[in-house]
């Protein structure tokens, strides 16, 4: 079920605030507890249900897993139960998502004809197992430090497993589920357990709203229209046959597409959350705003970035273990990165080559070097722009003969071949205004986000915005489009 | 004071909903709930609301090579009340959509339908599906829908009438049928994420979605089935592309399959020189003027042009041979 659906929209969420609130106001919250459970396993149900037993047994094995930490026990059977959540965790991962990419580049290594699996990748699993993997490793340093006050001789530290209902709802909790943000157990769970937040919260339904509104019309009205460019653009460079204009068209177009549609995927989360009382962490916060390279990281998927500063690169060493290791363990980060995006070589290039934007930034800051904001931005911009045509492309090859034409100047003009029958419900001459737009909001708009959060944002604007927002992108909700991070 | 903003936001954006859902369902711009008078002219949305709502016993089906098919004209030949339910760009995914839906509203009693190649071949869908079923709950995609918005808008301030609906006519004339032939030669051909253009493929299109159709309403429903005419431009077209022996198969497994069932009658327009050669009569390789949309039905009236086991082959060695002397006429030109 997308958020972007009738279905969502009218029928899935409003029974299940109904039932939740109902059953809270009943004093029955183990109920309403395990009617977000529920609704969850249906939300993600509704996609597949062949994919609920995997996430079911993720859960259950990883709950498990956690239950043997929680126990205690020798420094040697913590380290092996870490090992093995880690080991599943991987394994499932890499199971379901790696599979054909290994058969494919053995066959091509070795010349060898290994059938490929054709396996289906379950929706949201890169998502829902680094938060799994982030409760055991959690769980296994709470469990160390608890073995390693008792051999201190002081006293030791309880800190107690969460509920298992708690614990579906950190990890199926409907609106981060399929495409994050990627949450941490210590940010959601004590919100699961808060008391208060059994309770309607106007303040939290008047933000949800608003932000929920923010993120369709980013969704539905900016995303999916400038999408039509995007698609056009790349299916003609299988050809090859782009010119310079149509090149950056299509650059340009992918780049603010990918931008709206998944701020527009965590701002309908984050409202949808709200609506619940649940808080979400920021995933974006206005990334192609970014002066470097490091800055646009602390930006772009601001919950991925966090899981892998905290759970790979400062286990790695971090920028403790000297100048090479600390480059190296960029490097790995940004690697692990890329294949998390996806099974592709692309994705991989592509990740490496942002790994070392951040060494060379890195580097350059080090060396005491500065650039003005403005010069920073627009270098930044402009890489980024470029390297999110390889991340799009559907091999090197295609993605080669986008960037090529982007600097080919001998021909400037837009072609028939990219702005004709595209299949839009709106004119090419509106999508090109929304694509302008989107620009603009981009580099120097106030972000959804922040209008929230300031305090000084009247309770009428919030209104006013999100009445206007809903009812806008309500006629666009009919074109239903996968979000783009739904792949990943 | 947030509690009353948070209720006020909730009922206003309520009510706001349901004064759309209330101005399309009042406006109906697809004849979803009632019939009018006033059509806004495309097919794949107003068809199914047509369909349901509106007085007739025939139909006129297929792709664009029957969409300027006087629906009056085959009513003064046959003497029924007939719509034309043609689409543009026809793909089998919409007749397998449609076709059920129409037989199943219980008033079509004939089927005029044209079997062009295109469709069987074509991979794209195009239908909006929520207009062609009676589940009212997926209605909610009809009333807050940008298109169905500007429809409303468009029946209201200008609508068409049914006379002119799906009128298109342009020029017909042999220059236009050579400068079309020289650009589609010149291109790629068929591109293959659009197009699978192999036979069997194509046969099975058509055996899942028309032929299903029309073995399920045996009894019920009577078919005219016809090969249009193209211009003898098009199967050179076909030819240069390295298909005209799948397009050749296709014919012999409809014609086979389907010419002796009780409820189908078969005629082809493809083999016939003196039409297809006469490019006067075309505005570009395939589509024909409103001289041949006369003279098809009329034949069809008459029994002319009819097409079965018997002479399938003949009229398919026929097309090699007229496919061949366009190509050579072609290059002597």
């Amino acid at each position: 079920m997308l958020f972007n659906s009738f279905v969502f929209i009218f029928l899935f969420l409003p029974i299940t605030f109904i039932a939740y609130y109902g059953l809270n106001r009943l004093k029955l919250y183990q109920w309403a507890k395990s009617v977000l459970v529920i609704a969850s396993l249906a939300f993600y149900a509704y996609f597949n249900l062949s994919y609920l037993p995997i996430m079911v047994a993720s859960i259950v094995v990883n709950y498990g897993i956690g239950m043997a930490l929680n126990r205690g026990g020798s420094l040697l059977k913590l380290k092996t139960m870490l090992t093995i959540g880690i080991l599943f965790n991987i394994g499932l991962l890499g199971y379901f998502k790696y599979t054909d990419f290994l058969i494919e580049n053995i066959n091509a290594a070795f010349s060898t004809s290994y059938a490929l699996k054709n396996i289906l990748l379950p929706l949201g699993i890169s998502f829902f197992t680094f938060q799994q993997l982030a409760f055991v490793i959690d769980s296994y340093k709470a469990a160390k430090t608890t073995v390693g006050n008792m051999s201190a001789n002081t006293p030791p530290q309880s800190k107690s497993i969460p509920g298992f209902l708690d614990y579906c709802n950190f990890v199926t909790f409907f609106p981060q589920l399929i495409a994050g943000p990627i949450v941490l157990p210590e940010e959601m769970l004590p919100q699961f357990e808060n008391e208060r937040n059994r309770h309607l919260n106007s303040r939290n339904i008047l933000d949800g709203l608003y932000i929920f509104a923010m993120g369709l019309v980013k969704k539905v009205l900016i995303a999916d229209s400038i999408a039509v460019f995007a698609n056009a653009g790349f299916m003609l460079a299988e050809k090859g046959g782009l010119t310079m204009a149509e090149a950056w068209l299509t650059s340009l177009s992918y780049t603010f597409q990918l931008y709206f549609d998944f701020c527009g995927y965590c701002d309908m989360a984050i409202g949808i959350g709200l609506l619940f009382n649940i808080k979400l962490p920021l995933n974006f916060d206005v990334p192609y705003r970014a002066t470097n390279f490091q800055d646009f990281w602390r930006r772009w998927h601001m919950t991925l970035n966090r899981f892998l500063t905290q759970y790979l690169y400062i286990p790695l060493g971090g920028s403790k273990t000297g100048k090479a290791r600390t480059y190296l363990n960029i490097l790995i980060v940004f690697f692990i990165s890329g294949l998390w995006h996806g099974a592709g070589w692309t994705f991989i290039i592509w990740g490496i080559c942002h790994g070392i934007g951040v060494m060379i930034c890195r580097a350059w800051h080090k060396g005491g070097c500065r650039l003005p904001d403005w010069l920073g931005m627009f270098i930044t911009f402009f890489f980024i722009n470029i390297l999110w045509v390889i991340f799009r492309a559907d091999n090197m090859t295609i993605a080669w003969n986008v960037i090529r034409s982007m600097f080919d100047n001998t021909s400037l003009r837009l072609t028939e071949n990219l702005t004709s029958n595209l299949p839009s419900i709106l004119p090419n001459t509106i999508n090109m205004l929304i694509l302008f737009a989107a620009i603009l909001l981009a580099f120097i708009g106030p972000s959804a986000y922040s209008i929230m959060t300031n305090e000084k944002t009247s309770l009428r604007t919030k209104q006013a915005l999100a009445i206007m927002g809903i009812t806008v992108s309500i006629f666009f909700v009919s074109r239903v489009v996968t979000f783009l991070y739904f792949n990943f | 004071m947030a509690r009353k903003i948070a209720i006020q936001t909730l009922v206003i954006i309520i009510v706001l909903l349901a004064a759309i859902a209330g101005f399309i369902i009042w406006a109906d711009p697809y004849q979803q709930y009632r019939a009018s008078d006033d059509f806004v002219g495309n097919q794949r949305l107003e068809i199914p609301g047509v369909a349901r709502n509106h007085d007739y016993n025939a139909a006129i089906m297929g792709s664009s090579m029957v969409m300027n098919h006087s629906p009056e004209q085959i009513d003064s030949l046959f003497g029924w009340r007939t719509y034309n339910f043609s689409f543009m760009g026809a793909t089998h995914d919409d007749f397998g959509i449609a076709l059920p839906f129409i037989i199943k509203q219980g008033k079509v009693k004939h089927i005029i339908f044209d079997i062009d190649y295109f469709t069987y071949a074509s991979k794209e869908k195009r239908m909006a599906e929520y207009l062609w079923d009676d589940n009212i709950l997926n209605d909610v995609s009809y009333w807050f829908n940008y298109t169905s918005l500007e429809h409303a808008i468009q029946k209201l301030r200008n609508p068409i009438k049914r006379k002119n609906l799906y009128n298109f006519h342009d020029e017909e004339t042999e220059a236009k049928v050579y400068d079309s032939y020289s650009k589609a030669i010149g291109g790629e051909g068929f591109d293959s994420r659009i197009y699978d253009m192999g036979h069997n493929a194509m046969a099975m299109n058509f055996d899942n979605t028309v032929g299903h159709a029309i073995k399920a309403s045996s009894g019920k429903v009577e078919w005219l089935l016809f090969f249009p005419p193209y211009s003898a431009a098009e199967y050179a077209r076909i030819e240069h592309f390295g298909h005209l022996e799948d397009f050749l198969k296709l014919r012999k497994h409809i014609v086979d399959n389907y010419c002796t069932l009780p409820n189908v009658r078969m005629f082809d327009f493809q083999a016939d020189k003196s039409i297809v050669c006469d490019l006067n009569q075309y505005n570009d390789t395939r589509h024909h003027s409103h001289a041949y949309n006369r003279m098809t039905v009329s034949e069809m009236e008459n029994g002319g042009h009819g097409i079965s086991k018997r002479n399938i082959d003949s009229n398919n060695a026929e097309i090699r041979r007229i496919s061949s002397e366009f190509i050579r006429s072609y290059h002597q030109r």
